[in-house]
């Protein structure tokens, strides 16, 4: 029997050790990375040739990013790695690829494929978010981890969760002027949090430790902030922020450059077209692809690991990639695949148990701030690329009757730019749910359509050598 | 709201709200005063109505359809004032081109077949094209311009007219899956999977690719072929492009056409088309199809290649074996008519199908020949 | 884009009327950055290195698409009329 043809989607955390176990097995996997360099976001590697610190870039993960990156490079020769390659589409049995610099591409035969996708961060609009100098969290992140760069010269962070005190602490260290943290989440958390985020004490202590890093150094700290409208020209950008604080005071901040984010959003849009099954989890409130404990998704053959299926973060991402590749090849039925499979199965899911509790925790400690899209002002734009306010929603709500998102789509034109609904939809389907007066669930979730990403038509068909 | 005992009774009721569907309504309240009632399924205008290519043109359609075609455009120049929206008809031109002289010769024939049923075409030689629009390749040898035809978003259009046909006294009744239809005396009874019933004088049957079950069971059955378009949209350029633009060819994979919208994407479709599976409500675009269509787009205007692709999307169209529509009374049962079957380019005329249809409800006949339609054809 | 923004405040400016964007998400997800250079080859700058002798554009260079004079006649016809 040939070698079975195993694809990996993404070279994060969990595709990396996807294909690690892929290749102790014997197999020689496809790699695709729509990235000039491996590394996904969180472990994002700088530049050939750029030679500073890992302790510098990736702080207390210094070790896990290394860890990585010498996997990656010892895997380099054992898988075929192809970058700066763009999986845009996917039939039954098939991964459709683009090269769009060399206007080339494939289509891809596989056993089995692991779609390790990874996360963007999760966005709720807020009036005026759509002026030059508004980032998200992650690109706050990527500025300074890549470039070495802060997003200005005077900062506000806005948003809730983790990621938010994190990049603040890092500004903060990297010399760059704070001047406010602000978190939605409510003052105190709820006590249903606790448990969940019992489960991981060191990153518990962690969070708390950065928080009074930042106090030390004058950052203003706010909770249960409702963010009400960010100041600023559309011709100079961003000049401020004003909120309501816990007691309902306003507070203005006066910054260049603003960061916002709340968590993220998994990246399920190959799976999608692969139809594989989605569901609704109340507690995040978002549509996430059906799998198993095991990272099988509802179509055979296709697996799912990492951010971009269950958001646990890069440690669980790492042991997701690994089950995940192990399943695939007990499911091919190969031998030492199968093995090692039965050997690591509990171990590794009992990892991911865990590291789910913790995520529990989190969602309940820094919810999602579904409430503030229906405080949203009528003027402020929810789809940035297509500048659709969320008055033009509830338009379609009030006078057209649309109830479900992908109705509200194709009047309002919603979800139709550029991002292709990734910044716009969880927001949007908040937005018609509120005036609606119905569940957010009801409201569904934006259908996918391929292309994953906007694709270069300058693309050449497959040629008929090239299938492999 | 109807119970599940009671009975609607009108004068006229219509089975599917895709265009042929909505537009009928509308004009038997606004033309006629009929009673109408219209069942649809899913909602107004979210099939083959709303997912098409949005042409508006008469240039290249079957000679027999021109009339009808002329008569659409009548509707179409005066669609904003009667539906109180705009649904982005816009009147810029179809601009066909080809790339072969035995090609150019057919568009010239087709300038002097249509000069007499009222439509004016002018020709453009390679320069002339260069001149006015400037984005064609060098292996574009002709053009066939229709001045006055354009297009619009069919993305509006079928809901725009379910609205104006509500708000002019329609009961359009959307959610409503016909189970089935008797005869019931002089009457047509439908009844809808959720046990409620409706009743009319005459019925018309509009539920475009799924319309084959009706006429079967009236006796007449249809084939028809479900067919995907494939279409595309591209990211927002400038807006440059005023006609929809075509290649003219007999070379299936070389039919592409485009249309660019005022906020600047443009729309495209064309080539081989994908599959689609009726009873399924499910049409697939194929990836190879995709990479084919950029091609064929670049080979007749270069400039695609710096574009980039959005998404992409399918519909269910439906086909007969003849390509002509099935339009007009049933050739076996006292009040009952159809209008399916329009092969893909069914939005551009659907205003006067609409039209046509009501006239022909509501007075027995219509000043408009649609004998070439009949669904009679397929009893032989 | 970095290093663009290093320079200036903007990247581009909305197709739709709200103003000047400069990116947001650095990561190729957001679609905000895209520019050109000076062909009309679009250009995404998060995700895009900077090489000696490039030339990015932060609007569409004059053969991007330029308007046809054919629609140019068209929208004067409308303006006109209405």
């Amino acid at each position: 029997m040939s070698e079975p043809t195993v694809v990996v989607v993404g070279t994060g955390p969990a595709g990396v050790r996807a294909a690690e176990a892929l290749v102790e097995a014997g197999l020689r996997p496809i790699l695709i990375d729509e990235g000039l360099r491996d590394g996904g976001q969180i472990y994002r590697r700088q530049p050939e040739g750029f030679k500073r610190d890992y302790a510098v870039l990736y702080g207390s993960e210094a070790s896990k990013a290394h860890g990585l990156h010498q996997t990656f490079e010892a895997l380099r020769q054992h898988v075929d790695y192809r970058s700066e390659t763009l999986a845009w589409n996917i039939t039954q049995g098939h991964l459709h690829t683009v090269q769009s610099s060399q206007a080339r591409s494939d289509e891809i035969a596989f056993d089995a494929l692991i779609i390790c996708s990874g996360a963007t961060d999760r966005l709720m609009p807020v009036q005026g978010w759509n002026l030059a100098g508004c980032f998200s969290l992650g690109a706050s992140q990527i500025a300074l981890k890549a470039q070495a760069c802060s997003i200005g010269s005077r900062v506000v962070f806005l948003g809730s969760g983790p990621l938010l005190y994190l990049v603040a602490s890092q500004y903060v260290k990297a010399g760059a002027k704070v001047v406010a943290v602000l978190d939605t989440a409510p003052l105190i958390p709820p006590l249903a949090s606790l448990r969940g985020l019992l489960s991981r004490p060191l990153l518990l202590w962690r969070g708390l430790q950065m928080m009074v890093q930042l106090k030390r150094a004058g950052v203003a700290l706010l909770k249960g902030v409702k963010p009400l409208r960010i100041e600023g020209r559309p011709d100079q950008g961003v000049s401020g922020i004003v909120v309501t604080d816990a007691g309902g005071r306003e507070r203005q901040f006066s910054a260049d450059a603003l960061g916002m984010g709340w968590h993220l959003r998994a990246e399920s849009q190959l799976a999608d077209l692969a139809a594989c099954e989605f569901s609704f989890e109340p507690l995040s409130r978002q549509w996430l692809p059906r799998m198993d404990p095991d990272g099988r998704s509802s179509q055979a053959g296709v697996y799912l690991a990492g951010d971009g299926a269950r958001i646990l973060g890069a440690d669980g991402a790492e042991a997701a990639g690994r089950l995940a590749a192990l399943a695939a090849m007990n499911d091919l039925q190969l031998p030492a695949g199968r093995v090692q499979y039965q050997l690591e199965r509990d171990r590794l899911r009992q990892q991911l148990a865990q590291m789910d509790q913790f995520r529990q925790g989190l969602a309940r400690a820094f919810p999602w701030p579904h409430q503030q899209a229906e405080s949203l002002p009528d003027a402020a734009v929810v789809c940035r690329c297509e500048a659709i306010t969320a008055g033009e929603l509830r338009r379609c709500v009030n006078e057209l009757g649309s109830r479900e998102l992908n109705h509200v789509k194709a009047f309002s034109r919603v979800g139709m730019g550029r991002c292709q609904g990734r910044y716009c939809g969880h927001a949007a389907a908040e937005v018609i749910a509120a005036v609606a007066h119905i569940p957010v669930e009801t409201v569904g979730r934006l259908r996918g359509q391929a292309p994953v990403k906007p694709m270069l038509m300058n693309a050449c068909e497959v040629s008929s050598g090239a299938q492999s | 709201m109807i119970g599940a005992g009671q009975v609607q009774r009108s004068d006229v009721l219509i089975i599917g709200g895709g265009l042929m569907g909505a537009t009928t309504a509308f004009f038997l309240r606004h033309q006629h005063k009929l009673s109408v009632t219209l069942l649809e399924r899913g909602q107004i205008g979210r099939q083959a109505s709303g997912v098409n290519f949005g042409n508006v043109r008469r240039q290249g359609r079957e000679l027999a359809q021109i009339p009808l075609a002329n008569r659409a455009r009548a509707v179409w120049g005066r669609v904003r004032g009667l539906l109180g929206e705009d649904i982005e008809f816009r009147p810029y031109g179809h601009l066909r081109v080809c790339y072969t002289e035995t090609q150019a010769a057919i568009l010239e024939q087709h300038v002097r077949d249509v000069e007499p049923l009222g439509l004016e075409l002018q020709m453009f030689s390679p320069q002339a094209l260069r001149q006015r629009w400037g984005i064609f390749s060098s292996e574009v040898v002709a053009g066939s311009l229709s001045p006055l035809d354009g297009h619009a978003n069919p993305r509006l259009a079928g809901p725009a007219f379910g609205r104006a046909a509500r708000r002019a006294g329609a009961a359009i009744h959307e959610h409503t899956e016909v189970s089935h239809v008797e005869r019931d005396g002089a009457d047509f009874l439908a009844h809808s999977v959720d046990g409620r019933r409706f009743r009319a004088g005459q019925l018309l049957v509009t539920s475009g690719a799924w319309s084959g079950h009706f006429a079967a069971a009236f006796g007449e059955p249809v084939p028809l072929d479900a067919r995907g378009p494939q279409m595309g949209v591209t990211e927002p350029l400038p807006y440059a492009i005023g006609p929809s633009i075509g290649v003219s060819t007999p070379v299936e994979v070389e039919g592409l056409y485009f249309r660019q919208i005022a906020r600047g994407n443009i729309v495209f479709g064309g080539g081989l088309k994908g599959s689609a599976f009726a009873d399924l409500q499910r049409a697939y675009v194929r990836p190879d199809n995709v990479l084919r269509q950029m091609r064929e787009l670049r080979r007749f205007v270069p400039a695609f290649a710096q574009v980039q692709l959005l998404r992409v999307w399918s519909g269910i169209e439906g086909y007969t074996a003849d390509w002509a529509p099935v339009m007009g009374p049933s050739a076996r049962v006292a009040g009952l008519h159809y209008a399916f079957g329009f092969n893909g380019e069914g939005f551009a005329i659907s205003p006067g199908v609409g039209e046509v249809m009501a006239e022909l409800l509501a007075t027995g006949q219509t000043s408009t020949p649609i004998e070439a339609f009949s669904i009679g054809r397929f009893a032989r | 884009m970095v290093a663009m923004l290093g320079q200036g405040r903007k990247l581009r400016q909305s197709e739709f009327g709200d103003g000047a964007r400069a990116g947001f998400c650095l990561m190729g997800a957001c679609q905000d950055c895209w520019v050109w250079d000076e062909t009309g080859q679009r250009l995404r700058a998060c995700t895009t290195v900077v090489l000696d002798g490039m030339t990015v554009r932060t609007a569409p260079p004059e053969q991007y698409w330029p308007v046809t004079a054919d629609l140019q006649q068209h929208l004067a016809a409308s303006e006109a009329g209405s």
